[in-house]
């Protein structure tokens, strides 16, 4: 009982974190995708590729580090949401500076707008990557948990 | 007696992907902040760069009312003091200056006489870049005479004589300026051309004092 509490624990922090870093890394690329000459770093207009390595990346190490194919689902899903708080955070960046472009309701839209196809394009990197690292994870790194003293290695479900 | 595990410590494999995802989330944070930072920046110089210009119209060669002579010349000397409240660096790019004097006999009552448009570039020596958080200054000066510029300047001297004959001088005419300048950022790249319409004008700053009144 007392086992399972803590599991689910766990698995709902580490759902939140990745769903974090994921959106972390959506968010940045919306940005970037909209504005790519005002971005780090800069550019006359997005670099495919380098959306998609960022995307890709943090996809497959979230991926790597989630124990469930449905906790990767859920934080793709939760990542979208979080990267559109993300973009829309950095849009708002010059109110820190006094100056107001629009109302703070327009900017979530304008974000939608113009961000839509890379939110689109992060969670199908997401799903496909994801799962990738999922798969990798099971297949590739907990194999070598077997090289490991057993005091080490904490037992798995 | 502890018996403690010799060697290097080995770190779980389950563990790699979080030292990984740590790592990858302080880059990706320095990159949010540095692209909010930039775009506040930029943000900030559109938003409250301004500039004030002081002019000065001199008349060489003229009669005792006041009126050109042939001879004669119009000097438009102009002095434009750029503020830069931003963290950017903005260079001066293009100017235009259009200066219409007081004409009765037209719609708007006054007539264009100069409209010079040029990039800064071309100057013999062009401005010194304006400093973040800083100012610059660009000092120009401009001449109208009848070699030059035959039309604009006949329509001077007749409007000149057309005031002088009513008033006994051709003093007091008045004249409207209007300066347009284009500020660039430094550092910003120029956009694609197939780029929205938001970002064509992203790095270059647009200011204009005085009032347009067309051409």
């Amino acid at each position: 009982m007392e086992r399972e509490r803590a599991d689910r624990n766990r698995n709902l922090r580490n759902t939140a974190l990745l769903s974090g870093f994921l959106g972390l890394a959506l968010g940045y690329v919306v940005f970037y995708g909209i504005y790519p000459t005002l971005s780090v770093p800069a550019g006359p207009e997005p670099s495919f590729g380098y959306l998609l390595l960022i995307l890709a990346m943090s996809a497959t190490l979230a991926g790597l580090a989630t124990e469930r194919l449905a906790m990767g689902i859920v934080q793709d899903l939760l990542g979208v949401l979080l990267g559109g708080a993300v973009a829309t955070a950095m849009l708002m960046s010059p109110a820190l500076t006094g100056v107001v472009l629009a109302g703070a309701v327009d900017i979530p839209f304008y974000m939608v707008h113009f961000g839509f196809p890379f939110l689109l394009l992060g969670f199908l990197t997401n799903l496909v990557f994801g799962t990738a690292g999922i798969g990798l994870r099971e297949y590739v790194l907990l194999r070598y948990r077997h090289d490991l003293p057993p005091s080490w290695v904490r037992n798995r479900k | 007696m502890t018996a403690t595990p010799s060697g290097p410590r080995r770190v779980p494999p389950e563990r790699v992907p979080w030292y990984l995802i740590l790592a990858a989330t302080a880059i990706l944070l320095a990159l949010v902040v540095a692209s909010a930072g930039q775009y506040a920046a930029v943000t900030q110089a559109h938003a409250n760069a301004y500039f004030v210009p002081a002019y000065s119209i001199t008349f060489r060669g003229t009669d005792p009312r006041g009126v050109l002579l042939d001879n004669g010349s119009v000097r438009l000397g102009l002095t434009l003091v750029a503020t830069n409240p931003s963290p950017v660096v903005l260079d001066f790019q293009t100017i235009i200056v259009k200066a219409w004097i007081g004409n009765a006999t037209t719609p708007t009552g006054l007539y264009l006489v100069f409209l010079p448009t040029f990039d800064v570039n071309t100057l013999p020596s062009p401005p010194a870049p304006i400093a973040a958080r800083g100012s610059g200054t660009l000092s120009l000066n401009f001449t109208l005479d009848r070699t030059s510029h035959p039309m604009q300047f006949g329509a001077v001297q007749s409007i000149q004589s057309a005031v002088a004959n009513a008033t006994g001088t051709a003093s007091g005419i008045p004249w409207n300026l209007y300066v347009l300048i284009t500020l660039r950022v430094e550092g910003i790249p120029d956009p694609v051309a197939s780029a929205g319409t938001y970002e064509l004008n992203l790095n270059r700053v647009i200011l204009t004092w005085g009032q347009d009144l067309g051409t």
